[in-house]
């Protein structure tokens, strides 16, 4: 008797071992290996059974007591439940007898108990230590003694004295040991399994398509490792690349993939360096290097990134920031020069030409005073008219002067009062012309950052026109007011307006409007020079602002300006 | 050894442009200045006589102007140029000098009274104008105005 029990002992050990060749099937979890798993606890319950200890005929005892627990804690409970199906049939309808009941219920009991002990331990953290094992054991084989009452005839009597020694002592230990052993494999497929996956991970990494890695020897520089974007880059089959040296593919004295110093430098230190390829070519690079164990000996890691196109975009630029460093420094000198001659010009604007002007206006003047009481009145209009025109060119030289002083004077911002100063240069209209009637409405509280002199001539041209070319009309009204953009680029921008409902314009002519020296009326129609508006737009444009105008014949104008970027309502 | 001078009346108009010079001649008389009235027609010449130097070396300081009408833009030595010598000079250091000029950029204003000039006048277009300032400037400079003694 002994000897079977031994030998079914040995028969679960061996499903132990098996385990351990078997690695998969405690570690993958797949439908494959559940029934897999269920199989094979079915089958060595089998085996145990075949080899069994005969109490009498048709009652035998053996471990399928053990393996079904065993299935029940260490397999799940699928496969559990599958074993325990298989060793049912074959215990009900390969062996039979009156031991069937009892036997079925051990079977079932020992898988219940098994996966009770299971999701205690995954789900209530029991640990599975041996006294627990043996508790275990102990309680699979006291239900198997219960299971006995359940012989027909009272057969129990003879029984449980026969096989009480045994079950609660050898069975309930055999249970405990057998599972520290699977416990132990257990441990070991999974540490095995761990590594396996956490190289492949690395290998994976390594072997990456983009990203150039070599493994290199620390002092010779042999490489000992290349990665098929490495192989790509350089264009050497991997096998090739075994056979060379760091300083194969490094073409200057600067350190590449650094052969001993990496491990004396911060790892992974980035360096700067040009490589040789296979077909010659050479790559501007940017070498990781760090020391790393490779097989148990020390290597050289290095990254290697191309950056040929990057180092060539960079040469690019700093070739284009220089050109244009020089073009800049050309155009200024030409700058310069044209301000220069254009300063020169204007000095001799106002000296030049003005003298010839004061003599044909002084020796008129003269002459119509020493003649003019004698002379006919067509000879006293000429004179009058040399006069006339004398005093006309001297405003438009006056004009010219101002127009280039606008364009060549620094400007100075500050925040001006648009409405108080419409509202000054209105009160000197009505003064200068008190038999004017004009409604004139200005909006109060506008302010703008600006140069407040420019910005005077600004507002003075712009209400002067409105002024001057309502003077026809009956009930003139100008109007001055504000309103910020309210969608697109320009949103928040301040545009303003100056609006009036004179004589207007064609818009046809509009594009002459801020010419210098352009008009749209005649000097006896409405008097002026034509350099108004001109110089509005040059002192808008050198603020940053723009104007343009609405108009149309008799029925007023309205020109729009902005100030520039220092002008938008909500300066974020 | 001191001698009395005697009182300077003398006007020196430097001024390069024959209209220009016949027109303030016709305006001083226009409004009866009848101080003599020395022309000098550019600059170099016009420091030659203020100190007494080339052909100017043996002038009679009788003849030593009582005001300086200056225009700037002179040939061979600028107005400016005349102004600053004159006030590096004892003898010009504090003759009144009018810049009386076309121009009237902000920088040759500046300039002028950075080297001393005691007025600065544009000469209108309209002769009318340019009579009452020859009026103004010749009561104001030559009647109202004190000087200091000549040494």
């Amino acid at each position: 008797m002994p000897v079977q029990i031994l030998q079914n002992i040995a028969l679960i050990i061996t499903i132990a071992a098996f385990y351990n060749i078997l690695p998969q099937l405690t570690y993958e979890k797949s439908l494959r290996m559940t029934i897999l798993n269920g199989l094979l606890f079915g089958l060595t319950a089998i085996l145990a059974m075949s080899a069994p200890f005969t109490a009498t005929k048709g009652i035998i005892y053996d471990g399928r007591s053990i393996v079904m627990a065993l299935a029940g804690v260490f397999s799940d409970p699928t496969s559990a439940i599958m074993a325990g199906i298989i060793a049912s049939l074959f215990r009900v309808f390969a062996i039979g007898g009156s031991g069937s009941i009892p036997g079925v219920l051990t079977i079932a009991g020992s898988v219940a108990i098994g996966i009770l002990v299971r999701s205690r331990n995954k789900n209530h953290g029991l640990k599975l230590s041996f006294p627990v094992l043996l508790l275990t054991g102990f309680a699979v084989h006291i239900f198997m003694i219960l299971a006995q009452f359940a012989l027909p005839n009272q057969a129990w009597k003879i029984v449980i004295p026969s096989i009480l020694p045994t079950v609660l002592t050898l069975y309930p230990l055999g249970f405990a040991v057998t599972s520290l052993f699977f416990l132990e494999n257990k441990k070991h497929i999974a540490e095995h399994f761990q590594l396996k996956e956490s190289e492949a991970r690395y290998r994976s990494i390594f072997q990456n398509r983009h990203t150039v890695m070599v493994i290199s020897e620390p002092g010779t520089g042999q490489i000992i490792d290349v990665n098929p974007a490495a192989e790509e880059f350089y264009g050497w089959p991997r096998a090739k690349m075994l056979d060379m040296q760091l300083s194969d593919i490094r073409v200057q004295e600067a350190p590449a993939i650094e052969v001993g110093e990496a491990e004396s430098k911060t790892p992974f230190s980035p360096s700067k360096s040009r490589n040789r390829l296979s077909s010659g070519e050479v790559r501007d690079v940017e070498v990781f290097s760090g020391p790393i164990e490779y097989f148990g000996k020390r290597a050289i890691f290095s990254i290697v990134h191309d950056t040929t196109s990057r180092v060539e975009a960079e040469r690019t630029i700093q070739q284009m920031n220089q050109t244009l460093e020089q073009k800049v420094r050309e155009r200024t000198v030409e700058l310069e020069e044209t301000n220069g001659e254009l300063k020169a010009f204007a000095y001799s604007v106002s000296h030049d030409l003005r003298a010839p002007l004061r003599a044909i206006e002084g020796f008129s003047s003269l002459l119509k005073e020493n003649i003019g009481g004698h002379l006919e009145q067509r000879e006293q209009h000429y004179l009058e008219r040399i006069t006339y025109n004398s005093k006309k060119m001297d405003c438009l030289i006056d004009d010219l002067l101002r127009f280039s002083r606008v364009s060549s004077q620094p400007i100075a911002f500050s925040l001006v009062d648009l409405s108080g100063m419409a509202g000054v240069i209105i009160e000197d209209l009505r003064l200068a012309d008190p038999d004017r009637q004009a409604s004139v409405s200005i909006q109060e509280g506008m302010t703008a950052y600006a140069d407040e002199a420019l910005i005077g001539i600004v507002l003075s041209n712009l209400l002067g026109n409105a002024w001057k070319f309502t003077a026809k009309t009956a009930d003139a009204t100008i109007r001055f007011q504000c309103e910020p953009v309210n969608n697109g680029e320009r949103e928040g921008e301040k545009v303003f307006s100056i609006s009036d409902n004179g004589i207007g314009f064609d818009m046809a002519y509009a594009d002459k409007l801020f010419s210098p020296f352009q008009r749209l009326h005649t000097e006896a129609e409405f008097p002026g020079t034509g350099i108004g508006l001109s110089l509005v737009r040059r002192i808008l444009s050198r603020h940053g602002g723009r104007i343009w105008v609405q108009a149309a014949p008799d029925q007023g104008a309205q020109f729009f300006f902005t100030l520039g970027g220092n002008n938008v309502d909500n300066p974020a | 050894m001191s001698t009395t001078l005697p009182e300077r009346s003398a006007i020196l108009l430097v001024e390069d442009n024959p209209d220009d010079e016949e027109l303030t001649l016709i305006a001083f008389r226009n409004s009866h200045i009848a101080n003599e009235v020395i022309v000098m027609r550019d600059g170099a010449e016009a420091l030659d006589f203020l100190l007494r130097k080339g052909a100017h070396a043996d002038r009679n300081l009788s003849t030593d102007p009582r005001l300086v009408l200056l225009d700037l833009k002179l040939p061979k030595i600028s107005g400016l140029e005349v102004l600053r010598k004159m006030r590096q000079n004892c003898d010009t250091k504090y003759t009144p000098v009018v810049v009386l000029t076309t121009s009237n950029q902000d920088e040759d204003i500046i300039n002028s009274y950075q080297l001393g000039a005691n007025s600065f006048i544009r000469k209108p277009v309209e002769f009318s104008k340019f009579n009452e300032a020859i009026r103004q400037l010749g009561m104001y400079w030559l009647l109202l105005n004190e000087v200091p003694l000549a040494k």
